[in-house]
């Protein structure tokens, strides 16, 4: 008997199914899906020197979740967002940024519906607080971030934060002057680590200690590698994040913030 | 679809969380995040106000919706570390299929172990594969070449030991 590789495909991929109680726990979970649970995940990462862009970031790339990370005047932040998009049009994402007054009395700017090659998709609110060193909340504000794809998959994320920018304590990738905004590019390394118990590797330890653009977390089933591209910049008071895990060019990028400081 | 109740959730799910399942194996290579895949790909299509020609219009925004929602369990999986249990994370995984051939498709790269199954199990043309991976034609007949081409010598190195155990009631593969 011969047997094709195509019916042995098909056989072996037919095997492969939710069982009926799958399927009823799904359909019961969708017919909730007006109210989404706020799912709360924590990200664990080297607290002590993650941008904030990438942490806030972080959380949003999630599309929920809490994380932590350390800032120059506050101990400490967390970030957190819904467990979907609150927003799934570009007009009920102005409509709340518009609403959206943040610290000093910033009014948001609209958010573009598209950046780039990249499309609007959806939106949050990101929840954003400063603790101090008892974890007493000193402040906190609403950030807005937005996601847009473009049509291979690939995501950029748009935060817009009128919180209190962060000092940045390390040397950008690279740094350019768009309309008089000073635009700040860096391209970060990430080491995901299995297993936070054990010593680092010497050569890893060394490498934290004086590569600005690498950062080891912890969490992965295997020990990867991922990269992390992000931009920023001040306008009108209100602190611009444009970040990816997609390999984006850097001139992309760039482009991108050109268009949301000249439009 | 704007509007879901049971029936109506029930049809969508019993059409397609195989297949979902099925796209998010061969893209993802595990079963752990399918059903997460599905209800991404189910609230995004009960959440928006699509209009689709026909059924098979429908599927193809169902293939090209789960794709890129495992594209975003790749991006966002490496920052995740669930701390807080609830009930989902104590829910088993579908089992994954068992098969001597599997492995092999397994270890192609994702864009060639996607191409062939939706090229031999859901019986797509290389154009339409080429549209939903939002790839040109001749990229997608690449992946499709390349990988039988390296499917065939193992293939047929299984084949020849095939051969050697008929002698003994053993079954042959064709390619």
């Amino acid at each position: 008997m011969r047997i094709k590789f195509e019916d042995e495909f098909k056989n072996t991929m037919d095997t492969l199914r939710f069982s009926p109680e799958d399927k009823h726990r799904m359909t019961n979970n969708l017919l909730q899906f007006e109210n989404p649970k706020k799912q709360r995940k924590d990200i664990r990462m080297n607290k002590s020197t993650l941008p904030k862009a990438a942490a806030i970031a972080a959380a949003c790339m999630l599309l929920t979740g809490v994380t932590v990370y350390a800032a120059s005047k506050i101990v400490n932040y967390t970030a957190s967002s819904n467990g979907s998009y609150d927003y799934s049009s570009i007009g009920e994402m102005n409509e709340t940024a518009s609403a959206t007054i943040g610290k000093q009395n910033i009014e948001f700017p609209d958010f573009p519906e598209v950046l780039g090659d990249y499309t609007f998709d959806g939106g949050n609110t990101v929840y954003v607080s400063g603790k101090d060193n008892a974890n007493n909340t000193v402040d906190n504000w609403e950030d807005l971030n937005a996601v847009y794809k473009a049509s291979d998959g690939s995501a950029v994320n748009l935060l817009m934060s009128a919180g209190v920018p962060d000092e940045e304590y390390r040397a950008h990738t690279e740094i350019r002057t768009i309309g008089g905004v000073t635009v700040a590019y860096d391209y970060d390394e990430y080491l995901i680590l299995p297993d936070e118990e054990e010593p680092l590797p010497p050569k890893v330890q060394e490498r934290m200690d004086t590569d600005d653009h690498f950062f080891v977390s912890y969490g992965s089933s295997e020990a990867k590698t991922k990269y992390f591209s992000s931009l920023s910049f001040v306008k009108d008071g209100i602190s611009y994040y444009i970040s990816s895990m997609d390999e984006i060019p850097a001139e992309d990028l760039f482009a991108m913030a050109e268009d949301l400081i000249c439009k | 679809m704007s509007y879901l109740n049971r029936d109506n959730a029930d049809c969508l799910v019993n059409k397609y969380a195989d297949m979902i399942l099925r796209i998010s194996y061969m893209y993802l290579k595990h079963t752990q995040n399918a059903e997460d895949i599905c209800q991404d790909v189910f609230m995004k299509l009960a959440t928006h106000d699509f209009h689709f020609d026909d059924t098979a219009h429908e599927k193809a925004w169902i293939i090209r919706t789960t794709i890129n929602a495992c594209k975003d369990h790749l991006r966002t999986d490496f920052w995740r570390r669930v701390t807080v249990l609830d009930e989902a994370c104590d829910v088993p995984a579908p089992a994954e299929p068992e098969s001597d051939l599997l492995p092999y498709i397994m270890e192609l790269p994702k864009n060639y172990r996607i191409s062939i199954y939706l090229y031999y199990y859901e019986n797509y043309r290389v154009k339409e594969i080429a549209s939903m991976l939002g790839k040109n034609e001749n990229t997608v007949s690449a992946y499709l070449t390349r990988g039988r081409k390296r499917l065939k010598s193992v293939l047929e190195s299984r084949s020849d030991q095939q051969a050697m155990n008929a002698e003994t009631g053993g079954t042959h593969y064709a390619n």
